[in-house]
């Protein structure tokens, strides 16, 4: 491409920097600005979020992506408060005992603020049917019913076995009490006492026989008699558990159905006080209490007692899970720390009698049982750090229940008592809030994430410096400088801190939205104004600030600078070379930048049309930067060599990089390398160069040029500025100069110069101080022209092969032959 | 006229429960408290038959000797004496402790005509505990003391105008 334009002049200083300028506020201090009650620039994201909140659909849960700082947390937290208020109160949820399957426990829904009302209505419950069972226990009418019980028991017992003796003493036989048991004897002929052996031995053997026969029947009739005993003792315990549910019956009834009656419209209640009825009946023995020491009997038949430390009575407690008063509107939570355990909540265990044990008592609540009804806040990137957490959270999103279940449980690394509550339907709205890769990330490799997170909240990193633009930023300076109870700024502090949001931005016409930045700048400038003992912040302790955060985190930054100054690190910053030029690179390092000059160096020779990139032979150069490199050889090839082979090989280096280079920024400085190498035309060691290059020869924008115009200045300001030092920077960063009051000086002074540059034509025209050259009628470059000597140069290496290949027909692999 | 001597008839090694409320109706009268065990003869005699078999109360029925007798006999008057020693002991009670062998209506006659209040525990007519009392009429506390003790035994008293009153003496034994 051709570039006829004429060559661009230096800029002038009003282009470096956009001044904010004081005297046009007309507030003298920030105490006189109101509040700012909107989001600053962020319209679009506060849209987005009102929208999902706005929206009662499924899935339509809200991701605020935005890099840190950028107050996403405070806006979201802001929208929310205004909205939740206004909305219902969720319900209160309890676990209960189920009395069916304990290991299911039963979640009961009730209106706000009456969990804890059916709390304290069953521990009274409780609490009554401990003293009204023992006292209907206690009549005379239920011990006299309980003794006919017995005796009837008794009676039937001692009948069926009197009778046997009565029979088995006509025949003279006695049946004996013996310490384990029965026993059958023959009875003495004329006294009621059991023979003697000696006297047994003296019968005659046939009636030894017969009565050895009499006693073995009647030894089968005790037999089968005794048999029957259990069956009339079992029956006996059932009449006693009848009696015990008719006496206590009338207590436990009344004192239900009088809670039963607050409770009414809500069916889940009543069914499960109506269990309690029913349960209470079943089981009135465990409110009665036994002495102490004493194991409770029935029948003399030890009764299985609860271990220590277990009440029996626990069944009927409520576990309120969660209480909500009735005029605070919907909840908003924020989970600090959202592991798996703290959003669907966790059961926990207690150790007894050397095992792990739970109840519905221990079900304890997490994050989404809190925010259900409302609005949960979530870290996305602690969230997917913690292990199981994202899955538990889609899974609760996705089946719209909460499943209360321990993670132990969940990867079965626990085997013990468990338990499986009944799930609670969730409704409730999710804001994630994280970076913007996440959201990439997530929407890429989650099939399930752009259903759950249906909105997004893409928050801004500036905005537009429009004319209000610089008012608005200042009342948002006042907003944050009131909230923080911060020293108010006067008008030139803000114009500074507003320059600073501009810089920050790295462009005239936009203002950095990077909340925490602005507020330590604030901070940082309050403290140096209570230094200095003022009472109002001013202009120079913004800049104080500015300056004293450079110098804090400028150690690598001067230590470069001092090297070069030592002339360990070779930059030229007077005279010409050939085939050598300043380039500029800008790192950041701890999230502050800077620039610093290169030496790229470019040597040509003959050879097969590549250039070699030094850098990625040595793998140091990233793909930008080597794409930067391939660009080069289509420039040299299209423009110069359109017509013949391009026969060259050049070398490109960064001298003294050691730790690697990304980026194309550098691709022009190179370029003027090359050129200068073929050319054979010495370079203005007092210009640095930046911006990377097309195929055509455009100059083409980049990042972070206030850096590395910044950082060629330092090293020649060490140096002393001679008036001939300046920087190339490509014309479409003109926008974003934001320089520093030292450069813009010494620019007004004319000691140092930023020329915008279009092409590398202008650009090289500028560096050797000879003209580019313009292809005439004739397609030729002028001869003298810098594009004319390239074009030569190439155009003999290209003779020089052909000449070359006649002698040595494969060519790079040349032969020994005799010319 | 008040219950100065009371005897508890241990025919089988029993519940402290029991014994502990016949130690406290001891010490509530201030009485003397007698324990003993009885080793019925009539038992030895029909351990010592040849075809002697005891039917135990799950109606399962095992051979018997007069040995297995003896030692049943042995280990249950110890447990007894126990039994006696541990409820009476932290109260107020003179206590003493006897095991007797001879024909069982005997015996008891005996310890009816010594003792003011005679207490069966574990007898033979399937009652858990039988209370008698040898005197026709009683001061108030003491007749409270013996309601609670029969409230305690759950089994019946037994009342004896006197130690000489045969015709009720006789249907007591049988009972007893």
């Amino acid at each position: 491409m051709e570039d006829s334009r004429p060559l661009p002049r230096a800029l002038a200083p009003a282009d470096l920097c956009r001044r904010c300028d004081p005297t046009r506020f007309e507030f003298r201090t920030t105490d006189e600005l109101a509040d700012l009650a909107g989001s600053l620039g962020q319209t679009r994201a506060a849209d987005a979020i009102l929208f999902g909140v706005g929206i009662r659909r499924d899935g339509f849960n809200i991701f605020a992506m935005g890099p840190e700082g950028m107050g996403r947390h405070a806006l979201v937290r802001k929208l929310l408060e205004r909205q939740a208020p206004g909305e219902a109160v969720p319900s209160d949820w309890c676990y209960v005992f189920n009395f069916q399957t304990p290991h299911k426990p039963r979640a009961l829904r009730l209106p706000a603020g009456r969990a804890a009302k059916l709390q304290q209505d069953m521990a009274r419950v409780v609490q009554d049917l401990r003293a009204a069972i023992p006292a209907a226990f206690e009549t005379d009418e239920y011990r006299t019913r309980i003794q006919e019980i017995e005796t009837e028991f008794d009676e039937r017992q001692a009948k069926a076995i009197g009778d046997i003796g009565g029979r088995a003493r006509e025949k003279r036989i006695a049946l004996l009490r013996t310490p384990a048991g029965f026993g059958f004897a023959p009875m003495k002929p004329d006294k009621d006492e059991v023979m003697e052996p000696a006297d047994f031995r003296k019968l005659a053997e046939p009636d030894q026989e017969r009565v050895q026969e009499e006693i073995g029947s009647f030894q089968v009739e005790l037999e089968r008699a005794l048999r029957e005993i259990p069956k009339w003792r079992r029956e006996a315990q059932r009449k006693v558990r009848e009696l015990n549910r008719e006496v206590t019956g009338a207590s436990v009834g009344s004192l239900l159905e009088e809670i039963k009656a607050e409770y009414q419209g809500l069916p889940e209640v009543q069914a499960y006080l109506d269990a309690v009825r029913n349960d209470v009946l079943d089981h009135v023995e465990i409110f009665q209490q036994p002495k102490e020491g004493e194991q409770p009997t029935l029948f003399g038949i030890p009764l299985v007692r609860a271990e220590p430390g277990e009440s029996p009575l626990q069944r009927y407690e409520v576990n309120v899970l969660i209480a909500g008063s009735a005029d605070k509107g919907a909840p908003i939570v924020y989970e600090d720390n959202p592991s798996h355990d703290n959003l669907v909540g966790r059961i926990e265990h207690v150790a007894r009698m050397g095992t792990l044990v739970t109840d519905f008592t221990l079900i304890k609540a997490g994050a989404l049982h809190r925010a259900n009804g409302g609005y949960l806040v979530l870290d996305a990137l602690k969230v997917l750090t913690q292990p199981f957490a994202w899955e538990a959270l889609k899974r609760a999103l996705g089946s719209r229940e909460i499943r209360a279940e321990s993670l132990g449980q969940m990867l079965s690394l626990v085997s013990t008592v468990s338990l499986e509550p009944e799930p609670i339907p969730l409704d409730l709205k999710v804001v994630l809030v994280g970076q913007r890769v996440l959201y990439y990330l997530l929407h890429a490799y989650d099939p399930e994430f752009g259903s759950l997170f249906k909105v997004v909240a893409d928050f801004e990193d500036d905005m537009p410096r429009d004319p209000g633009a610089d008012l608005l930023y200042a009342r948002l300076i006042a907003t944050m400088a009131r909230a923080d109870k911060l020293r108010a700024l006067d008008r030139a502090a803000v114009a500074r801190a507003i320059e600073h949001g501009a810089r920050l931005a790295g462009d005239t016409e936009k203002l950095s939205m990077h909340m925490l930045d602005l507020a330590d700048l604030l901070r940082e400038s309050d403290h140096f104004a209570a230094i200095a003992g003022r009472a109002v912040t001013a202009a120079g302790d913004v800049e104080r600030a500015v300056r004293a955060r450079e110098e804090r985190a400028g150690r690598i930054r001067r230590r470069l600078q001092e090297e070069i100054a030592r002339g360990t690190l070779l930059i030229d910053t007077a005279g010409e070379r050939v085939g050598q030029v300043n380039g500029l690179s800008v790192a950041t390092l701890g999230g502050f930048s800077f620039g610093a000059p290169h030496r790229i160096t470019a040597r040509v020779r003959l050879g097969s049309g590549r250039v070699v990139d030094i850098e990625r032979e040595a793998e140091l150069g990233g793909p930008i930067h080597s794409k930067g490199v391939l660009i080069l050889s289509g420039y040299l090839a299209g423009r110069y060599a359109a017509k013949t082979p391009l026969s060259l090989a050049a070398s490109l280096v960064f001298e003294q990089s050691y730790g690697g280079v990304e980026g194309d920024s550098a691709s022009s400085a190179e370029l003027y390398a090359l050129l200068s190498a073929l050319a054979e035309a010495p370079l203005r060691q007092s210009l640095a160069v930046t911006g990377s290059v097309n195929q055509h020869g455009d100059v083409q924008a980049i990042g972070g040029v206030n850096e590395k115009i910044e950082g060629f200045f330092d090293v020649c300001t060490a140096r002393g500025l001679t008036g001939e030092q300046g920087v190339l920077i490509p014309e479409a960063n003109v926008k974003h100069l934001m320089l520093k009051s030292e450069v813009v000086d010494a620019v007004a002074a004319g000691k140092f110069h930023v020329y915008p540059v279009a092409s590398i034509d202008q650009g090289i025209e500028i560096l050797t101080g000879v003209a580019a050259g313009q292809r005439d009628a004739l397609g030729k470059f002028p001869e003298a022209s810098v594009n004319g000597r390239v074009e030569r140069r190439l155009a003999e290496f290209a003779d020089r092969v052909r000449s070359f290949g006649r002698t040595a027909p494969a060519a790079g692999r040349p032969r020994r032959e005799k010319k | 006229m008040s219950i100065r001597r009371i005897t508890v008839v241990q025919e089988s090694a029993q519940a402290g429960r029991v014994l502990a409320a016949v130690a406290e109706a001891a010490a509530a009268l201030e009485a003397e408290l007698h324990g003993l065990f009885l080793e019925d003869v009539e038992l030895l005699h029909f351990a010592g038959l040849p075809f002697a078999r005891e039917i135990g109360a799950s109606a399962s029925s095992r051979g018997l000797d007069v040995p297995t007798m003896e030692r049943r006999f042995r280990r249950q008057a110890e447990a007894a004496r126990r039994g006696l020693a541990a409820a009476a002991e932290g109260k107020p009670v003179r206590w003493s402790f006897r095991v007797e062998r001879g024909s069982r209506p005997a015996q008891l006659r005996r310890a009816l005509a010594d003792a003011d209040l005679v207490v069966v525990l574990g007898g033979r007519g399937l009652r858990r505990a039988v209370a008698v009392v040898s005197a026709p009429e009683l001061p108030q506390e003491a007749e409270t003391v013996l309601e609670r003790l029969a409230r305690s035994l759950a089994g019946d008293v037994y009342r004896l105008r006197s130690a000489v009153d045969e015709e009720a003496l006789g249907r007591l034994l049988r009972d007893l």
